[in-house]
């Protein structure tokens, strides 16, 4: 537990070589059974050049529905450049899961608002607000202290509001021009999620990529890593959880 | 199940219609804040979206390891105001663009140059058109000095140095540092640029030099009928014979032109106008000399009568040509090369056989040709480029 703890604290600090304009947050498949079935998850987050933490939560309020929060929170910075930025995405999700066995499918489909910001040298700033809407289906699968997750989320992303100061230069101004005359995108991510663990408390390992073909362009960044903790919190109130 | 559905469907429908609701983008760019931008517009014609000075060199030039310097964007506008801003002479006559024509490759038509109060200076102005190169391969650079490269006599090591003295140059424009601080601050247009380039409003000389550095430093010709050429060759053949090749999109009297130039002149001019491979030279003009030139700074007898070897960049349209601007047409500087090199301790052994002076012995047809390929070196897009012209209205 000591040692989950210890690999969960976001690690090492990082170079922002790039600046970002969008950072996907971790594609999260609950593992969820029946109604009552909570998750609590605190994640550490790296991508390159930036690093970051996200909080997830899910609850099934019936036995067929079940609510989803994230929050997503980067930060790049860059003391040789004197560069830095930041990044946050929070968003809500109403789904529906069906179980089988030691096998939960889901599906989710939500709405969020976010924003990133880069700062550049003498001060000027880049600052670009969207709206994310998603649908996701995610596939959950326990074997003893093992748990493999996996999904397919499709996105609609849409940057609503920009404010640029043109000295940001001249490479990130194109990235943004780019972004306003295309937005809004719709793309998919794919995730695998690993828990290591029992019951109530998981290590997290997961992995989200960004699939567009002009992400790089765009000054997306299209990978994620994040190693966290996991906590069945319905635990904490349910001394057991019931057989199926 | 069922009940998924009856929840599931107007779930992801009300979702769609969400997203079909989502305005366009509303983005907004800035740069001057509007009262500044309100000011500068009553006496200049700057563009909202502030132009970008950066240049990326073709390849055939980075293959010989040019790269453009780092030039600083805000500087960069402060300086192309100054550059041309008249303000800064003493009879308010006369700007850098006086003697550097942004129509000619920013060089100047007369043999020697007029400054304030119609006083003439000793030589011909240099065309500005190639000072990116300079700076990319010296060193010619905002960051110190690393070469010997200003000036028909090399006696500037800095762009920030050579403005500097053009501008307290008595024949140039003739204005003691704290006259020119002084004359920058009168001008209400100022203020927000050097707001923009340095983040308050502290007029120095140091800045003020530092902004034009970054504008002139900026200058560059890489856009010419032979850089399209030479680029096209990239990857065709080995470095060291790319040049002889003969160019596709030339004409044949261009591409003669192209190796008279190649077997005479590229050992000092360069041969892909990338960098002069000599940075003085003794090329005949006299036997006796009146200007001393790189030996009149390092006092060498060595020096005597040498002078900077120009890029020919442009070369068609920044007669007269030589540091005096002796010879009118490109045919007189042929004519020069082909019967007319002076003997002197100092002439280049290119230009000599033995101790006399070599004669090239151009044919009618040798010149014309010749002439033709030096037409190729022209950057048209130089001429008309708007980040380098009047801002003034
Ligand atoms: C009165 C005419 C005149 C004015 C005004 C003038 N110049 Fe010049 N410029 C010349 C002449 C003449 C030379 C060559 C002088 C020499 O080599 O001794 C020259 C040379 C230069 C060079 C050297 C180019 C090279 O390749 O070596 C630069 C750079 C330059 N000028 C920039 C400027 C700037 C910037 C200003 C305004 C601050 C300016 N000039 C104003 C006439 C002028
Ligand atoms: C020894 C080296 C050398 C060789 C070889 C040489 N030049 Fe030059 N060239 C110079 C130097 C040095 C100058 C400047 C001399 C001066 O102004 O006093 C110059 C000046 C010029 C100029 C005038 C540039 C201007 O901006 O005013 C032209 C045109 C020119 N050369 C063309 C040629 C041609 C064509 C050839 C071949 C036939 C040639 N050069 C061969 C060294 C050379």
């Amino acid at each position: 537990m000591r040692r989950w703890l210890a690999l969960s604290l976001p690690w090492v600090v990082w170079c922002a070589c790039n600046s970002y304009y969008y950072a996907p947050n971790t594609l999260y498949t609950p593992h969820l059974i029946e109604r009552h079935d909570a998750e609590l998850g605190i994640c550490g987050l790296r991508g390159s050049d930036f690093s970051g933490f996200e909080f997830h939560g899910t609850y099934a309020f019936t036995n067929h529905f079940a609510l989803m929060a994230n929050h997503l929170d980067v930060r790049g910075r860059s003391p040789s450049q004197d560069r830095r930025g930041n990044g946050r995405l929070s968003e809500a999700a109403l789904g529906v899961y069906f179980p089988l066995r030691q096998v939960s499918n889901t599906v989710f489909v939500g709405a969020g608002t976010g924003q990133v910001f880069n700062e550049f040298p003498k001060g000027s700033r880049a600052t670009l607000k969207f709206h994310r809407y998603f649908g996701q289906y995610g596939i959950s699968v326990e074997q003893g202290a093992l748990r493999i997750g996996t999904g397919i989320r499709l996105n609609y992303l849409h940057y609503r509001e920009g404010h640029i100061d043109y000295r940001v230069g001249e490479s990130d101004v194109s990235k943004i021009i780019l972004i306003e005359e295309n937005s809004p995108f719709i793309f998919p991510e794919f995730s695998v999620n690993l828990r290591i663990g029992s019951r109530p408390v998981w290590a997290n390992l997961c992995s989200t990529i960004v699939e567009h073909e002009r992400a790089k362009e765009l000054g997306w960044a299209t990978q994620t890593i994040g190693l966290g903790l996991l906590l069945e919190v319905d635990h904490f109130w349910r001394a057991e959880r019931p057989k199926k | 199940m069922k009940r998924v559905f009856h929840f599931g469907l107007p779930l992801v429908t009300s979702l769609l219609l969400l997203t079909a609701c989502e305005q366009k983008p509303d983005f907004e760019y800035y740069y001057y804040e509007p009262e500044d931008y309100a000011l500068l517009s009553q006496y200049l014609n700057l563009p909202q979206r502030p132009d970008n000075y950066s240049t990326k060199l073709p390849k055939h030039l980075e293959a010989q390891g040019l790269f453009a310097r780092a030039v600083d964007q805000d500087k960069a506008i402060l300086g192309r105001v100054l550059f041309y801003d008249k303000n800064l002479s003493k009879d308010k006559k006369v700007s850098c663009a006086s003697c550097h024509r942004q129509e000619i490759a920013f060089s100047d038509d007369k043999p020697v140059s007029r400054g304030v109060f119609d006083r003439v200076g000793t030589r011909n102005s240099i065309a500005l058109g190639s000072v990116l190169n300079f700076s990319a391969y010296y060193g010619t650079d905002l960051f110190g000095p690393s070469g010997i490269p200003f000036f028909w006599d090399n006696r500037a090591n800095t762009a920030s140095e050579q403005n500097l003295a053009t501008m307290t140059n008595p024949v140039e424009m003739d204005m003691k540092h704290p006259e020119i601080v002084d004359a920058v601050k009168a001008q209400p247009y100022y203020a927000p640029l050097f707001r923009m380039a340095y983040g308050d409003e502290t007029v120095t000389i140091q800045r003020i030099s530092e902004a034009i550095a970054n504008f002139v430093n900026a200058i560059g010709s890489y856009r010419s009928k032979f850089d399209r050429e030479a680029e096209k060759t990239i990857g065709t053949e080995v470095w060291s014979n790319r040049e002889r090749l003969n160019f596709s999109g030339f004409t044949p009297a261009e591409n003669r032109g192209k190796q008279i130039y190649l077997d005479n002149c590229a050992s000092c001019h360069s041969p892909l106008q990338g960098r002069p491979m000599k940075m003085f030279a003794n090329n005949g003009l006299d036997a006796t000399i009146t200007d001393k030139g790189v030996g009149g700074i390092t006092n060498q007898p060595a020096h005597m009568g040498m002078f900077k070897v120009p890029l020919l960049r442009n070369i068609a349209l920044t007669a007269p040509y030589m540091h005096d601007g002796r010879f009118a047409t490109l045919e007189e500087v042929i004519d020069h090369y082909s019967t007319g090199i002076k003997p002197h301790p100092n002439l280049s052994p290119e230009l000599r056989l033995g101790s006399q002076p070599r004669r090239f012995n151009f044919t009618p047809q040798e010149k014309s040709d010749l002439i033709a390929f030096l037409h190729t070196l022209t950057d048209e897009e130089l001429l008309v480029d708007k980040r380098f012209s009047n801002p003034f209205k």
